[in-house]
């Protein structure tokens, strides 16, 4: 065995020491956690969804529409040939 | 439709309870070499730690299409823990006490939990020399300090 190799294993032996005690509730609490999140993006996705939608009816009513053509002209043309 | 969410959501956390049943006391371990907290007492801050990285495994439960949801949650804290390394700066009398955060890191995912040098610099973001380096310094300072692991019983 190489030198690397058997520092390698000592402190691998060293970090496999003893274990902690896993608290009972740690599965249920990370899912509720876990829940919490989903349903966090879950409401974000709606958001993205809506605005996206809302941009989409804003650009089409602007080419239907065409709100920066100036409005026609509503005066009486001068009169000729009277 | 509402239903089978339920239904869905209820098989969910039958399987993810029986990973983490399975899973947690390495995890556990892995949080706490990386917190640098005693084994002996309850470890809070290797707990939030776990329990972050779980739940954002458990949101991703039914995307994960075959990937091992060990391998995903303990990418989750790796990265999470590489966020927030400044938290853990302060030694709280663990066994990695006198390494930097960094260091704890990458010497626990090398050599703990067994992932290859250029896995672990890519998933810190590092080159694979400052992993190599990092890893090569973790485990000098491990050594000098071997002689004295205890203080000499009363």
């Amino acid at each position: 065995m190489s030198l690397p190799d058997r520092k390698e294993t000592e402190v691998r032996r060293m970090l496999a020491g003893p274990h902690p005690l896993v608290p009972p509730d740690l599965a249920g609490r990370a899912a509720a956690r876990g829940r919490r999140r989903k349903a966090h993006r879950r409401v974000l996705r709606r958001i993205g969804w809506l605005l996206a939608l809302l941009a989409l009816t804003a650009l089409a009513w602007a080419v239907i529409a065409q709100p920066w053509t100036p409005p026609p002209v509503r005066t009486t043309p001068p009169v000729e040939g009277w | 439709m509402r239903e089978r969410r339920l239904a869905q959501e209820r098989r969910h956390t039958r399987e993810f309870k029986a990973f983490v049943a399975g899973a947690a006391g390495r995890l556990l371990h892995t949080a706490t070499l990386l917190t640098g907290e005693p084994v002996s007492r309850p470890a809070p801050a290797a707990e939030e730690l776990l329990i972050c990285a779980l739940s954002r495994t458990y949101a991703v439960w039914d995307r994960l299409r075959g990937e091992d949801p060990y391998e995903r949650t303990r990418q989750e804290m790796a990265a999470h823990f590489a966020h927030t390394a400044w938290r853990h700066r302060r030694p709280r009398g663990g066994l990695l006490d006198r390494l930097s955060p960094q260091e704890r890191l990458v010497l626990v995912l090398r050599l703990y939990e067994g992932v290859a040098e250029e896995q672990t610099a890519a998933q810190l973001g590092l080159p694979a020399e400052r992993v190599h380096a990092l890893c090569l310094h973790a485990l000098a300072e491990m050594r000098s300090r071997r002689p004295t692991p205890k203080p000499a019983a009363p």
